[in-house]
């Protein structure tokens, strides 16, 4: 009997450079830390014709498309794993830089629709005893950023896949997990700049946040099934089809913030629909160098708040906001995101 | 006949840098290379031209944390 949490996942350190054609070499493999034990057996699509007039139950079973699958990573927010899924989901180009001697920069974007729809994709190695697989054709579908009270800032994503995969997965020397950074949940900070263009509000100095969350969906299109896609068969007859593309849907971005009730600030400029823009989310990990630390920032450059709400929290009267993120004017996104760590690139 | 194209001419607005307009464009510029060179597919989608001009904010010095500001302070 196999235990579950037994169960081991890695990503690719690379994106493919052809859409279904996952790195082929163990060490550009990353583990995925998860609380969320999960292993991966491929989901073939039947048909029957159970619906056929006259039958009364299927006379047989045929094989459709191998199933986009859907896997969900949740841990604590680091600045190795997590942020290159976040920066998968989003999928605009990153700017690396040097902060200082060992401590790197890494902008991105979300990639503007008016671009192209095609998010990065990678590939992701599956391994519980003899479930070894390597999933090709990854994407990052949704990722989430929250935090509860003291609890430290988590991460949730999730990877969907075209269907392609090897069995067993046939890459050596995947490395182990390495233990994620340690990223305070009392070191949080969230800002952002009033409408008067000159305020930074800190909440964090404030003391008054009791949770907040950001979330970026991509709605994928798992099922652009067409004539003709590629046929994966197992042993000699097991074949199904999967796809040859997956584009990025509409996307959404939602946040949010609860806050202790103090005064009637935020229900203000929810009413008088201010325009406020840099509301950071950073949460902030062990020093690189110097007072250099690691930093997971997610930052909406243009937002108002939607219409609040009386809320409570153990008793206590409390403030929901939820933010409406505004097209950025540069970036014609939503959200960007900055890393700061020890490594010289993020992919 | 000259001045109603000279008044035409005022109405375009120029694109320079530290400008909204501008940066979006660069932004863009390099997304759509990026694009390109990731996925094999050419990009023909071009911005429209813009009505105004909006000078870039400056973002003002964000509000450091006080242990990041005034060090540790940790045993």
């Amino acid at each position: 009997m196999s235990r579950l949490d037994t169960a081991q996942n890695w990503i690719s350190k690379t994106v493919e450079s052809t859409y279904n054609t996952a790195e082929s070499t163990g060490s550009n493999y990353s583990q995925v830390p998860t609380r969320n034990p999960f292993f991966v057996l491929p989901k073939l699509e039947k048909r029957s014709d159970a619906d056929r007039a006259g039958q009364n139950a299927p006379s047989h079973l045929c094989n459709h498309y191998w199933s986009p699958g859907q896997y969900g990573f949740v841990d604590d927010v680091e600045t190795d794993v997590p942020a290159r899924l976040l920066r998968r989901a989003l999928g605009g180009t990153v700017t690396d830089s040097l902060v200082a001697s060992g401590v790197y920069s890494h902008e991105f974007a979300i990639l503007p629709p008016q671009t192209g729809a095609i998010l990065p994709s990678f590939g992701m190695a599956s391994l519980l005893d003899t479930a070894s697989f390597l999933l090709h054709g990854c994407m990052v579908e949704r990722f989430k950023m929250s935090q509860q009270g003291d609890n430290r800032a988590q991460y949730e994503a999730d990877i969907v896949n075209s269907g392609k995969f090897t069995n067993p997965h046939g890459l050596s020397s995947l490395p182990v997990l390495s233990t994620p950074a340690c990223m305070d949940s009392f070191r949080t900070t969230v800002t952002y700049l009033d409408s008067d263009n000159t305020t930074t509000v800190n909440l964090g100095t404030l003391g008054t946040i009791i949770e907040w969350m950001v979330e970026h969906k991509n709605n994928i299109q798992t099922a652009k099934r067409r004539i003709g896609d590629t046929i994966q068969t197992v042993g000699s007859s097991g074949s199904g089809a999967h796809v040859r593309k997956m584009p990025r849907g509409k996307y959404q971005t939602t946040a949010s913030i609860l806050l202790d009730f103090a005064d009637l600030t935020y229900w203000t400029k929810s009413v008088q629909n201010e325009v406020l823009t840099n509301l950071k989310f950073t949460v902030i990990g062990p020093v690189i160098s110097s007072t250099y630390r690691h930093e997971f920032e997610i930052i909406v450059p243009k937002f108002m708040f939607d219409s609040v709400d009386p809320g409570e929290d153990n008793g206590d009267a409390a403030t929901p906001i939820n933010v409406i993120p505004l097209q950025d004017p540069t970036t014609l996104g939503t959200i960007k995101a900055r890393i700061q760590n020890a490594t010289a690139t993020l992919i | 006949m000259a001045r109603k194209k000279a008044e035409q001419a005022e109405d375009v607005v120029e694109i320079v840098p530290g400008t909204e307009e501008f940066a979006a464009r660069e932004f863009l510029a390099k997304e759509k290379a990026a694009y390109e060179e990731r996925t094999g597919e050419t990009v023909t989608w071009e911005p429209a031209h813009p009505l105004t001009s909006t000078p870039l904010s400056e973002a003002p010095a964000v509000e450091q944390p006080a242990d990041k500001a005034e060090g540790e302070g940790e045993a």
